[in-house]
């Protein structure tokens, strides 16, 4: 860590203002004052989201979701309850939303990967004993891209390449702007090609 | 929740998230300092629009 960082970590630590006095003083501008507050619920809501959604990439978006909420919405909080129980409740919510969304990611996957079953049952029919080789690797290639990235790059992906919507109504559903929904399908689409076949990955 | 009004948890679901203090989690230091390094940028932004001069 570099020396600035670690001083502001050990002044970060030895604050003993409230956090009401702290919210006074960021709403005055004062950053070491964002930075005791921060490092005061960082690992609070880390721990709390980690302990709930049990992996690192999840647990962080989770973390990034809250502390957004927490700091967009921090001019309403008028102090009727304690800054504590409103982060709380802020994360609780955040948490308990971000697994909805993973269980219904699953689930429509699930229904998706039936269909494929039923369509490929019928063209099976006609392949020969490689063509169902190909696809078997094909399927647990892509299945293997999809549960590498986070669960909101997977929706993405599923949304745009599974159930053919345009981006602006991806980036609508999932709260993100048009660019970010583009740099995640490119990235997951390299992913899935470099898992399907390699030697294509280059042209993507 | 947009406002401090009382969300529905209790007594012991606060002491569980306070004992997050004592308890070890690999947290990556370098997305904690990308996530303060954008928070306070946020928080500025909207300091300058409460103050009208964005």
């Amino acid at each position: 860590m570099p020396r600035a960082a670690a001083v502001a970590v050990r002044q970060s630590s030895r604050d003993t203002r409230s956090d009401v006095e702290l919210l006074a003083a960021i709403r005055a501008g004062e950053a070491p004052a964002f930075n005791v507050l921060y490092d005061r619920y960082f690992q609070r809501v880390y721990h709390f989201a980690y302990a709930r959604v049990h992996n690192r990439a999840d647990a962080e978006e989770a973390v990034q979701e809250t502390f957004t909420a927490v700091y967009r919405s921090i001019d309403a909080f008028r102090g009727q309850s304690s800054l504590l129980s409103w982060i709380y409740g802020i994360a609780k919510n955040t948490v308990n939303n971000h697994i909805r969304r993973a269980r219904v990611l699953e689930q429509r996957v699930e229904r998706a990967e039936d269909d494929l079953v039923r369509d490929a049952e019928s063209a099976l029919e006609s392949f020969t004993p490689e063509d169902r080789l190909d696809l078997r690797r094909c399927t647990e290639a892509i299945d293997a891209a999809l549960s590498s990235v986070t669960p909101w790059q997977a929706e993405v992906f599923v949304l745009r390449h599974f159930e053919d919507l345009p981006i602006q109504e991806i980036a609508d559903r999932m709260h993100r702007s048009n660019d970010a929904i583009r740099s995640s399908l490119y990235r997951v689409k390299r992913l899935v090609v470099q898992a399907v076949d390699p030697e294509l990955a280059g042209a993507v | 929740m947009t406002d401090d009004t009382m969300a529905d948890f209790t007594i012991e679901e606060l002491r569980e998230f306070l004992q997050g203090d004592l308890l070890d989690v690999p947290v990556d230091p370098a997305f904690k300092e990308r996530l303060r390094q954008r928070l306070w940028q946020l928080v500025q932004e909207q300091l300058r629009r409460n103050r009208g001069d964005a």
